[in-house]
Parts: structure tokens; sequence; C-alpha cells
């Protein structure tokens, strides 16, 4: 059975659709084309490969519309925006192969069409006749509901109260169709009203429910695994990349926080506040202080944003950054820069000099002991030697304090009875990993009055061949103290050395093989980023890509053999000699008065069986019809123009008598 | 039933009853909805959420209106004696229109007995695809949901449905299905008449040549009329005038009472072409595929044109051994045909069961053609015992044999079936 819309629903549907979208310039070509299918004289004789074509260059339109909108949807999240973007699109997605479907002369594709597994397969399904008309109306329904304004419900409720009455069973008279479907459009109002009061009403006693149970995340605070038993895992994914572009033979500590409080094994940033900085030049140049004197070095830093914000690792002295397409560019006190407005990848360039500092100069916080490991601290601090030394030998006497006496470990133990993670590491395990280390440097420095912070970022060492870069992977994450020397914060890592070679050696065999993904992955941020920060015009090869396939089709098709179809007829759907026979108009109107003819019943039988055959003329139009589609000679043309003649004096006859 | 087979079984019972129940334009509606339903979660964003009130409403309003009325229409089936398998079976409704209106825009399908599949032909872990080809299979064929003319009141009208019988055996009709739309044009309702009827369905068959062998005909003890028994009666012939020397006990008693001079009945040996078609029962070694395979090479042979002198014995091993003959009086083809529609693969009985069956039967055959589900050493002791008779042999192992087989046995699989059943007589 098939469906086939009334001439002018698709064209109001598109109307509607393009009223709502503001996608109106698109709709009259699309309108005139879809309607303009069953005026014209000729049709395309597509093959069924051909056919095959169209539905594969639609999936290319819709896999292209879902990589641009995908994209977007990476540097503009939410998703839902994106899908509603390519929802109001379906019109436009569907228009080829509806419009093939009207201008070809099968004027149907096939369910096998849609799916390779389906395409060779002799099922039934395969071959069963697809039609588009419909699918389309209620895509396009649905594209226009998309838009948010007003007045969806009455032209959506007067489309399908016409394309209900239009395909309504003729076994009912139109108007108990019509009240039935102007019942559903006027129940739908108050329905639809209180489907959505009712999604307010939810939203608040969700709120009122959940409230309490949602903390905001504090960016203020880092949590440490100190205290934590078992064993810390790290995973091998590179989240960093770095290519100096100066000669700077590293490793670098790239720190992308610092912290000046701590208490129970988190380290707080108190007192900080972040002050937005001003973009320069084109708009991605920013400077983080004054140029110092001295030579500069520069680094090429890659980092993914997650959503487009994110605090951005610098190595010590960074004063200058370029390369950085970012809205929006925040500087802490404490030396941490948090970006915000940008694109998915970043891959900027650091200037940095020794004498350049970032960070706010000490203050009584950057002294201050916790109070449960004070006793002990001031204790080991005073059995180190430190007190009253000065503070590069308190730094020195430190370093060689942890370098000499612990080992590095990933192994996390229990705290030894009445005494808290630090001081277990401090007294008794004297192993630890590097937030042990950090923590405890910054505390004895501040033990013995040197101003310390606790920092964490990324320490960089490693080489990857493969990226021709220094990759960071989320196991180089690193924590390190932050000591106040000579008038400038300096980077002290108290960490033994041998940590990285200690992580290495834990590496899994399959990470060559996950690094490989993750370059590619890689690349495919890069081109991305490409995509998303530049204009809409860098889309250009996408629909470049569009525009040339729809050139091939339009060239291809115009090449086509077209058939001519008397004018006025409908449209025909079968293929083959004598398609274009007037005859099959008397056998629709036959087949609505007296039922349709049996696939087993000859047109002979049929027509003698309902006693149309005996109807003056019937019988020689029926022997020319008859002619025309099977005789290889086929009708001559005075023949055929008889034939179109007589069925049009036999339909006035008809519809004559039909109305008397 | 497994957690999978009865997730499996909803998704099938809601697809199939959607399918059967809704429209073109209702499934369309129907996809909408769910679409609708979808991007309109939010009823903050876009006013999607309004076509999904009107579509919901628009289906409540089509399903309240579908329940309204009844449906005067009585149907019977008319259902041809055998259909086959892969071939399309055509056969006829009549429908009577009890009313006093026109019916129009009907719908009709045939409502077959859902049967479950073996658990043997499951894999642990089918997709849904497999499963519902199963269940299809089992079930024994496909229909559409088929429009039905328009029935004048009062009159009876004809109509033709269409199924695509799936496998051999009995297809069990359970009801037909007459689908009536309601105003809206949204969705059907269905009203179940309770036709039950069966029909036979004979395997799939292939084109074969004349079945013509080499070896000539043979002494069949007790000719025609006891082909099947053994005894020591000769055919009679005619009656002749008596010549010295015949035996008294063959004087036709009523013959010499009426001439007056002794008449004898004369008697002759009978002999005939037999041939024997031999289908392996063991399918222990083979799948059900192979056996089905073997059973549609078994009906092509049986149904392939032979001599009028000639008798087929389709020989094979069931719950007990059976030999059926056709051919020269003792029985058409058509019960051949019968029987191999519903034998089934026996994987209790051993193979010697048959080596017993053909070691009766060999001295009378002229000719064997031996559908093997494989080869080994029991087979080949099978071929042995034929030749040793002097019988004509054509062996066919179907699906790659375990072992390899020697060249005078032809190999096919269901793919050449076709072209080895076409050049299968020597």
């Amino acid at each position: 059975m098939t469906l086939v819309p009334p001439p002018g629903l698709l064209a109001a549907a598109l109307l509607f659709w393009g009223w709502r979208t503001g996608l109106w310039p698109l709709v009259p070509p699309m309108a005139l084309v879809l309607e303009l299918a069953p005026r014209v004289g000729w049709r395309w004789a597509l093959e069924d490969r051909e056919l095959a074509r169209v539905i594969d260059l639609s999936t290319l339109l819709w896999v292209g519309a879902l990589i641009l909108l995908f994209t977007r949807y990476l540097n503009q999240p939410p998703l839902a925006t994106h899908l509603y973007t390519l929802a109001s699109w379906f019109p436009l997605l569907l228009f080829l192969p509806l419009a093939i479907q009207r201008y070809s002369a099968v004027g149907a594709f096939r369910v096998g069409h849609l799916f390779y597994s389906l395409r060779r397969s002799g099922s039934a399904l395969a071959w069963q006749p697809l039609r588009l008309d419909a699918p389309y109306f209620v895509a396009t329904l649905l594209a226009a509901s998309v838009a948010a304004s007003p007045d969806f419900l009455p032209g959506a409720g007067l489309l399908l109260l016409w394309a209900l009455l239009a395909t309504r069973p003729r076994r009912y008279r139109w108007f108990l169709t019509a009240t039935l479907a102007l019942a559903a459009g006027l129940a739908a109002f108050p329905l639809s009203l209180g489907l959505y009061r009712l999604q307010i009403s939810l939203e608040d006693q969700f709120v009122e429910w959940f409230e309490d149970w949602f903390m905001e995340v504090d960016p203020y605070r880092s949590y440490t695994a100190l205290g934590e038993i078992g064993e810390l895992k790290q995973s091998g994914r590179v989240v960093l990349r770095l290519r100096p572009t100066s000669d700077d033979p590293g490793p670098w500590l790239l720190r992308d926080a610092s912290y000046n409080s701590y208490f129970d094994g988190a380290w707080q940033a108190r007192g900080v506040h972040f002050d937005r900085l001003a973009s320069r030049g084109d708009g991605r140049e920013w400077t983080l202080g004054a140029a110092p004197a001295g030579v500069s070095r520069h680094l090429a830093i890659t980092l993914e944003l997650r959503r487009g914000a994110g605090m951005l690792p610098l190595s010590a002295g960074a004063w200058r950054l370029e390369q950085l397409p970012v809205g929006e560019l925040q500087l802490s006190n404490l030396g941490a820069l948090k970006a915000s407005d940008g694109p998915g990848l970043v891959d900027y360039r650091v200037t940095s000099a020794p004498a350049a500092t970032r960070d706010a100069p000490p203050g009584e916080l950057d002294l201050a002991l916790p109070r449960r490991e004070q006793a002990t601290l001031e204790r080991l601090a005073t059995e180190l030697g430190l007190i009253g030394s000065s503070p590069p030998v308190v730094a020195a006497k430190v370093k060689a304090f942890l370098l000499g006496q612990f080992r590095y470990s990933l192994e996390l133990p229990a705290s030894a009875a009445g005494m808290t993670a630090l001081e277990t590491f401090l007294l008794q395990a004297r192993a630890g990993h590097c937030e042990y280390f950090a923590s405890a440097a910054v505390l004895l420095l501040r033990a013995a009055d040197v101003p310390a912070r606790y920092a964490t970022g990324f320490a960089v060492a490693e080489y990857s061949p493969l990226e021709d870069a220094y990759v960071a992977r989320r196991r180089h994450a690193h924590a390190w103290a932050l000591v106040w020397l000579d008038g400038r914060w300096r980077d002290f890592d108290a960490t033994p050395p041998d940590w990285t070679g200690f992580e290495e050696a834990r590496t899994p065999w399959w990470q060559r093989v996950g690094d490989l993904w993750a370059w590619l992955s890689h690349r495919f941020s890069r081109w991305r980023w490409r995509e998303t920060t530049a204009t809409e015009s860098d889309n250009g090869w996408l629909w470049g890509l569009a525009g040339w396939l729809t050139t091939v089709l339009l060239w291809r098709l115009l090449r086509r053999r077209v058939r001519p179809v008397p004018a006025g007829s409908v449209l025909a759907v079968t293929v083959g000699p004598g398609a274009e026979s007037p005859f099959y108009q008397v056998i629709a109107d036959l087949s609505a008065q007296a039922g349709a003819r049996p696939s087993g019943e000859t047109l002979e039988a049929w027509l003698c069986r309902i006693g149309a055959w005996n109807a003056p003329g019937l019988a020689d139009m029926a022997r020319w019809h008859q002619r025309w589609r099977f005789d290889p000679a086929g009708l001559v043309e005075e023949e055929r123009q008889r034939l179109v003649e007589t069925v049009a004096a036999w339909r006035r006859q008809n519809s004559a008598s039909g109305q008397r | 039933m497994r957690p999978l087979f009865r997730l499996y079984r909803g998704v099938h019972r809601l697809s199939h009853g959607l399918r059967r129940r809704l429209t073109p334009l209702g499934g369309w509606l129907l996809g909408g909805w769910v679409a609708a339903g979808a991007f309109g979660i939010n009823t903050r964003v876009g006013m999607t959420y309004q076509l999904f009130v009107l579509l919901t409403v628009v289906f409540a309003v089509a399903l309240l209106a579908s329940r309204f009325g009844g449906l005067p229409v009585a149907a019977s089936r008319r259902l041809p004696r055998f259909a086959t398998v892969g071939q399309p079976l055509r056969y006829r409704l009549c429908l009577r229109n009890h009313g006093t209106g026109m019916q129009r825009d009907l719908t009709a399908f045939d409502e077959l007995r859902e049967i479950s599949p073996s658990p043997t032909l499951l894999r642990r872990f089918p997709t849904y695809r497999q499963w519902s080809r199963q269940i299809a299979r089992a079930r024994g064929a496909n229909g559409q949901t088929q429009p039905l003319p328009a029935l004048p009141p009062g009159a009876v009208t004809d109509a033709e449905l269409t199924l695509n019988p799936l496998r051999r055996g009995w297809l069990e009709f359970a009801a037909l299905r007459i689908g009536r739309p309601e105003p809206l044009g949204l969705l059907r309702r269905l009203f179940r008449q309770p036709l039950a009827d069966r029909l036979l369905v004979l395997p799939r068959r292939y084109p074969v040549p004349p079945l013509h062998f080499r070896d000539g005909r043979r002494y069949q003890r007790g000719g025609i009329h006891l082909a099947q028994s053994v005894g020591e009666e000769d055919e009679f012939v005619g009656l002749r005038e008596y010549r010295p020397g015949d035996p008294p006990r063959r004087i036709h008693w009523r013959s010499f009472a009426k001439r007056g001079e002794p008449i004898i009945k004369e008697f002759q040996d009978e002999f005939f072409v037999r041939y024997g078609l031999l289908l392996d029962h063991c399918a222990a070694a083979a799948d059900d595929a192979r056996f089905e395979t073997a059973v549609s090479a078994a009906a092509s042979i049986a149904t392939a044109e032979r001599g009028p002198e000639t008798l087929l014995d389709l020989l094979f091993v069931g719950d007990r051994a059976y030999c059926f003959t056709a051919g020269r009086g003792l029985g058409q083809t058509e019960p051949l045909l019968e029987v191999l529609a519903c034998v089934t693969p026996r994987r209790d009985q051993p193979f010697s069961g048959l080596l017993a069956l053909l070691a009766g039967h060999a001295p009378a055959l002229s000719a064997c053609v031996c559908i093997l589900l494989d080869w080994d050493a029991e087979r080949r002791q099978l071929l042995d015992l034929l030749r040793g008779h002097g019988v004509a042999t054509v062996a066919l192992v179907i699906g790659p044999p375990s072992a390899p087989s020697p060249p005078n046995v032809r190999v096919a699989t269901a793919e050449t079936l076709a072209a080895e059943l076409a050049r299968l007589t020597p």
C-alpha cells in the first residue's frame, strides 16, 4: 500500500517549517521542485543501483551534517542544542532523495536501498517499496517544532488534519475524520500546557529534594592521596605535549596551581583571587607581567581544554603567552592561570625568563604550620638543624634529608597509631609518592621560617619520537614545593629524581598501542580545533564536498534518458513499456468503485466480473492498453492518441454518471 | 525460557503487533511520536513537546475510535493440497459480507500457530535476527498483511492471500485476522476468525534428468501385485489349451467345464526395473541443514521421470525401517513426497538399521541412488553391499564429508545440489 500525500501538503509543511525556523528563503525552490513533479511530462529512468547511489549520497550529507555538528558541540556544548539544530535540518537532508523519488520513473525507493546488508538480499523486506513522502511530512513537522517561537500547535494541527483527511479510509465520511481530528487537536492545547507546567513543577520539586546533595566543586582546594591506603594507580594517557622552541634541555615542571594552606591531607588556596587579563595584538597574546631583563626561553604547549576551559600549566618564570585563542584568561595571586571560552584544544607559546614572577610575595599563610603536625615538624626542624639557618641552607638541608633518607613508592601504607599520614611518612614509613615529599618539604621549610607553597602540575621529561615532542602523561602529574629564595619563588622538587624511572618501569606493554591511538586522536583534535575556532567559512571543505557531490549527481541525472509521461497524469509507479498508458486512470476509477483487481485475476476477467467489459469502448481501450504494454511493436502514435481521447471521454462520462 | 529469549519474544510481539495494527501513515506518525518524545523531553526548549502531545492525543482518539463497531464479514479459506518450500503459496479466501454497507479498506493476514524452535537450532547467544529467523522457520511461513477487495453487501467475494513457506512439513493455520481501519486511518482493529486448518509443505525440489540406468530388469518374486511380499506364486498372464505335461493343478476348471476340454492357466515370471532411493537418516555427524538438503535431493529424485515399468522404493529408517514403493499401480509419487515432507533425522538409530533394510531389498533392485550425509566405513560397506548384488549405484554425499570420498561418490552442498542433480544419472 503506497501513501501519497495530497498535492500541496508538502509545500505547506515546508512553508510552515521555513516560517518557524527562519530558513524560509530555501522554501520556495524546495516546494516548487516537489510540487511541480506531477505536472512535468517526463521522468528519469533511473536504475536500481542509481537509486541506491542517491541514498548513499544523502547518507554522506547526513554524515557531513553530523560531523559538522559534532565539531561544534565539542567547543560549544551542550549537545542538545546541536541535536535540535540537526532536527531543524531534516527537511534539507531528506530533500534530495525525495526529489529524486518524485522525478524518477520508478517513483519509489526500496527498503534494501537503506541498508548495505539488505541491498543485495533477495528477502521480501529488501524489495518492499519505500516512498519518502510520508516520512518527509513527519520530519518536516518535527523540524518545525524545534523552533521555540509560539503558534506551533495550530499550524501543525491544521497540517495533520489535512493529511488525515486526504489519506482517510474511504469507508468513512470526511466529516467523521475531520471531527475526530479536530477533537484531538483541541484536546492537545490544554494537555501541552499541562505538560509544560508539570515539568516546571517537577523541576522545582527536584531542586528542593536534591539541593543539599549537590556541592559546588571547590576550585581552590587540592585533595591529595595522603593517608589513603593501597596503591596509587595512574594512567599513561597523554595529557600535554611540549615542544621547546629555544635551546632548553628540560626537564620542565609545568605548574597549573599552587596552594598555601594544609589541613588533614588537603592543600587549599586561601585568600586567592583571580584577576582578568587583557589580551593584546590579535586577541591571542597575553602578558602575565612586565617584561623581565635577561634571556627568555620559549616553549610550545599543546593541551586539551575540557569544554573550552581549564587551568593552563606554565613553566616557572612564564611572562607572556601567544597564540592562545581563549575568550577569557584569569591569573590568580598564587600564579594559577585559568582559561575559559576557548576551543577544545589550545596550542600556545610560552615565553619565560628566570627573573619573571607571576606569584604574589609570601604572606602569613606561607609560613603557617598545620596544628596537628606542628609539634612533629618543629621537632624535626630542630633535629635537622634548620632553625636559625639561612633560607638557602635550609633548602639544601631539607632536600638532602628527603633525598637521602626517603625512598619513592607508590604504595600507600596505613597511618601508624596516633600519627597522621604525614607524620607516618616522616617518622616511620619514610617512603611515599610526590605528594608526601612536596608536603613534607613545604612544611619543613615553613618550620624553619622559610616561606613555601605547595605546587601541582606536570613533570615533563619523556620524549616521544612518534609525536616529535615531549609528552606528559597522566601519571606524570607531579607535586613539588615553591620556596621563596632571593626575593622570588623558585621550584623546589624534593622527590627522589628516580621517580620517573620508577614510573616507567611500571609501563604496561600495550602502552605503545595506546600512544598510537592517542597520537591519532590528537591529530583529529588538531583538525577539530582548526574547524571550530575559525569562522564558519572554514567548513568550506564540507560544503565544497557537498556541492561537488551534488554537481556530480545533477550532471549524471541530466545525462539520463528521460521518459515522457502524458501531462496531467498521476505519478507513474511502474516501469516498463506502457507505464504511461492513460488506461491506468480508468483502472484506478474502477478500482475505487468496485474494489481493486486481485493479483491472480486477469484484467479482462476482472472487467467482466465487475460488469465493466461491456461498457462502450472499454474493451477496445483494454486491448490497446495491453498491446501498449505487451506487444513488442507497441502502439503507433495514432492509436495512442485515440486511447488518450477515448479514456478522457470515458472518464468524463463516468464522472457525470457518478454525479447523477 | 532464558531471559534473552524472553526479551526477544517481547520485542517480536511488539514489532509484529505494531506492523499488523498500524497503517503506513500510522507507522510513520508513530515514528514521529517517538522522535517528538525524545526531542521534546525538555519543554523549555522548542515546541516539540507540543507535537508529542498532539500525536499522543491523535493516537488515543484513533485507538478509541477503532473500538467501535464490528465487522460483519465471514470468511473461509480454500487451500491447495500441497505447497512447496520456497514457492509462494497463493490461495483464496471466500468472504461474505453479511452487513448492509460496503466494506472497504479491509486487510487480512493468516495467523499461523507459533511453534517454539528446537533449542538445538539456536545458538547459545543468538542475535535477534537469527532468533526471529528460527521463529519464522518453526512457524513455517512468512506472510504480509494484504489488502482485501471491496465487499459489497450480501455478496460473496474471492480474495487471494500469499504465504512464503520456509520449511517442509505441516503448516498449521490458527486463525484469519481481518483488519479494519479506524476513521483517522492510523490504526487497524484486528478481527479474528478462528479458521483452523493445515497444509502439507513439500520439500524444495530441483530438476533431475529421467532416471535411466544401464542395468536392466530383474526377476521380481511374486510379480507386480506382490511386489512388496515374498511368495512362490508367479504372475498369471492368461489361459491356453492343455499341452501334455502341464500339471493338473494349473487346470482352470471353470473354463474346462465351459469348453469341454482342459484349459490351462498360464503363468510367467515377472522381470521389471526397480530402483531404490536410499535416504541416510543418521544426522549425528551432520547438521539439520544438511539433512534438509538431503531430503530435497531425495524429493527431486522421487519426482524425476522414470519408465512406465519402473518401481521406486524409498528406503529410510525412522523409528523403524521403512520402504515405500511408487510406480506401476503400487502408489503414486505424491505419497512419497508426503513421506519426505514429514521425515525427521534420527540421531538415536544406528546406521546398521539401514544396512539391514537394504540387505533384504538389494536382490530385487536394478539400481539405487544413495543420498548420504557423510562418508565413512559403514557407508562404504553399504555401497559394497549394493555392488555385491550387482546393483548400479549412484552415491551422493551431502556437504563436505568428514573423510575423503572416492571419485565415484559425488559430493554436493546446498549451493551445488541443483547442478549435481542435473547430471545425476550416468
